[in-house]
């Protein structure tokens, strides 16, 4: 099993299982459907070959990469990241051996503590000395490489968790259970408790000892222990050979001094207890989990903060465009009451206008940001192109001829009929010819144009002017919701809406522009009438 | 100083409404008003004009009230003129230069700051606290 772990964009969901062949993109047909203007409607698939994954490039527009590399095709290894547009994905490979986990139940019977070892602690010459010392670290060594490897690509703590607990029960082949506790990493300062039991276990074993994690944790040291579980009356040279010895190990986990959990493991084989070199084993694989513990802790807050951020932007961003309004309409009242009290008709007729005005912006606004909430929705009816953009270039032809910008409409030749929401094609158009004619100094052109390429399936919408153009560091954010060069005038949500209406349609936006050298908006829209999108590439 | 000795006061805002809100409140108050529609047009109209005071907006595009203001500062005929800036905000935005930036100059900070939307009241007291009467 494998799949993809959504670190970066804002989707649907957080995770997506990938089956035999998982396609991603724009399209509501992949499987992984991700929108974004910098994502191609079939971008990249991903693909399982042989006993593993492999990532491909489907020809998309802006390439997709995997670890900030270009890529064609690849292999995939776990925790790869794969990029595509804005969007980031972690790929993980469950273990498909690792039993499922479920909530660890402490149990509170009194172990005998038989060793300890400090963390971190290094290994004595004599220990190294010995033949069987150099069998064991080769063991330790691989079994380490595969932990890291494992763990290092994991951002996400709860398969983090689970794929330790997964080693653990591997690395220890006499182990019935291992547990793992995270101190307050769920809601509500919560504790994050797992368990996981060897195959063949009936699930019925001991939770995670209560005691020894806290004489572990109070140590700060790995502990090695013994007790009788349940059945009390036995003494401990009895129950040797019975079923209700367990052995148990508990190792904490701690980045610097701050102690993150615990890790647990026990066996009640009485042939096999643990020993040192297992306690050993065990404080070198919890300094790893430690790690990996805090790393994906650390990464969850950063992309929770980073939401937060990009909300706190878009209310601050209104906020301010409110005040403006309320600025204008202080200012337009007060005119007002000024050209009433000394019977100044003229005043008092500029007072209304800045009243009428400003009331008319905050409509704007908010009918903008309605629109850019809206989920779906659109009224698609039969719509005369030519005499809808005819319409629209009406609306402003006569206010841009008194800045001295001549606006203009070429084409469709023919009558084009496309099955569109006409209310909003026309407010995307709208939107960009706005913009333009605010954009251009006098003595410009905006031209708007319309036609059908790839013989009548798309329709092109293009709005183009001569003016200033725009400069690449302005057109990476363009489209963002409440991103505006126009200081205190623009909503920041024109741009936003066009290409939220075009992909609302099956289709994209596109923009051409250089500095010096005017700029081209492109609408593009499928004309086909089904729900089902055509190829737009 | 204006004609027939009122004070001049420059305001300097990219929305004329912000723009015509202050003149009239101003003009009501006694004082000449200019205006300028950007951080440039501000700069050019002050050498000109040798205002009494300056209102200046915070946010507008281009350059922004902020470096307006330093290029003031820096100039040597500009530097000893007061400063209101108007803000959208509750506390001030956050000054992004320093005195050994600018070097010798009057003041590293605006004299007054005016929030929006204005309350006309407050902008004649703060206009006249500033240039004493």
């Amino acid at each position: 099993m494998a799949k993809l772990v959504v670190i970066s964009g804002t989707t649907d969901q957080q995770e997506f299982a990938l089956a035999d062949e998982a396609v991603i993109g724009r399209s509501r047909n992949c499987e992984v459907t991700v929108s974004g203007p910098s994502v191609s409607r079939r971008h990249a698939r991903i693909i399982r070959n042989g006993a593993g994954y492999a990532v491909e490039d489907l020809g998309s527009a802006n390439g997709t990469r995997v670890n900030g590399q270009p890529v064609q095709t690849l292999d995939l290894a776990h925790g790869d990241v794969i990029g595509i547009g804005h969007f980031k994905f972690a790929f993980q490979l469950d273990d498909e051996e690792a039993p499922a986990p479920r909530p660890a139940a402490l149990q509170t019977g009194r172990p005998t503590v038989m060793a300890a070892v400090d963390l971190g602690g290094t290994l004595t010459d004599e220990a190294l000395a010995s033949p069987l010392a150099a069998a064991r670290l080769r063991m330790h060594m691989e079994v380490l490489q595969e932990i890291a490897e494992a763990s290092c690509g994991a951002l996400e703590i709860d398969g983090l968790v689970r794929l330790i607990l997964g080693q653990l029960l591997r690395v220890y082949p006499q182990a019935d259970h291992a547990h793992a506790l995270l101190l307050g990493l769920r809601e509500g300062n919560e504790d994050l408790s797992l368990s996981a039991a060897s195959p063949g276990d009936d699930g019925t074993g001991p939770g995670m000892s209560r005691t020894l994690l806290e004489i572990a944790l109070a140590e700060r040291r790995a502990v090695l222990a013994a007790d009788v579980g349940e059945n009390e009356e036995l003494s401990v040279a009895a129950s040797i050979v019975g079923h209700s010895l367990n052995s148990m190990m508990c190792c904490p986990l701690v980045v610097g001094s701050r102690a993150l959990g615990a890790i647990q493991v026990d066996t009640a084989s009485a042939g096999a207890p643990f020993n040192e070199d297992d306690l050993q084993l065990l404080v070198t694989i919890a300094g790893h989990a430690s790690t990996a513990a805090e790393n994906a802790r650390l990464h969850g807050e950063m992309v929770a903060q980073q939401r937060l951020a990009a909300v706190g932007e878009a209310v601050s961003s209104v906020a301010h465009c409110i005040k403006n309004v309320l600025n204008g309409l202080k200012g337009g009242s007060y005119i007002l009451d000024l050209g009433i009290k000394k019977q100044e008709p003229e005043r008092i007729s500029k007072g209304w206008e800045m009243v009428k005005r400003n009331t008319a912006f905050m409509s704007d606004l908010v009918r903008d940001m309605l629109a850019y909430c809206r989920k779906g929705g659109l009224r698609r009816e039969p719509t005369d192109v030519g005499e809808m953009l005819n319409e629209t270039v009406l609306m402003v032809r006569e206010s841009a001829a008194q800045k001295g910008i001549e606006v203009s409409l070429d084409g469709p030749g023919k009558p084009v009929v496309v099955h569109l929401d006409a209310a909003g094609i026309k407010r995307a158009v709208l939107n960009l010819l706005t913009n333009a004619i605010e954009a251009c100094p006098e003595g410009s052109r905006v031209t708007v144009s319309a036609g059908t390429e790839e013989m009548g399936s798309l329709l092109r919408i293009s709005v183009r002017d001569d003016g200033p153009g725009i400069p690449p560091d302005v057109r990476e954010r363009l489209f963002e919701a409440f991103f505006t060069t126009k200081g205190s005038s623009g909503t920041g949500l024109g741009l936003a809406l066009v290409h939220k209406m075009a992909e609302e349609h099956g289709g994209r936006v596109e923009l051409e522009s250089e500095p010096g050298e005017g700029a081209a908006f492109h609408i593009i829209i499928s004309t086909r009438r089904e729900e089902e999108e055509t190829s737009v590439e | 100083m204006g004609e027939g000795g009122n004070r001049k006061i420059l305001v300097v805002d990219d929305e004329p409404d912000a723009i015509e809100f202050v003149r009239a409140v101003m003009e009501e108050a006694g004082y000449e008003v200019v205006s300028a529609s950007s951080g440039d047009e501000g700069i050019q109209a002050a050498l000109a004009e040798r205002p009494d005071l300056i209102i200046l907006d915070v946010q507008m595009p281009g350059k922004d009230g902020f470096t307006t203001f330093a290029e003031m500062r820096a100039n040597a005929d500009l530097k000893g003129i007061p400063v209101a800036m108007l803000t959208g905000v509750g506390e001030k935005t956050g000054i992004r230069f320093s005195a050994e930036d600018m070097g010798d100059y009057i003041g590293a900070e605006p004299e007054a700051y005016v929030e929006k939307p204005i309350e006309p009241e407050t902008l004649v007291q703060t206009v006249r606290s500033l240039l004493g009467g």
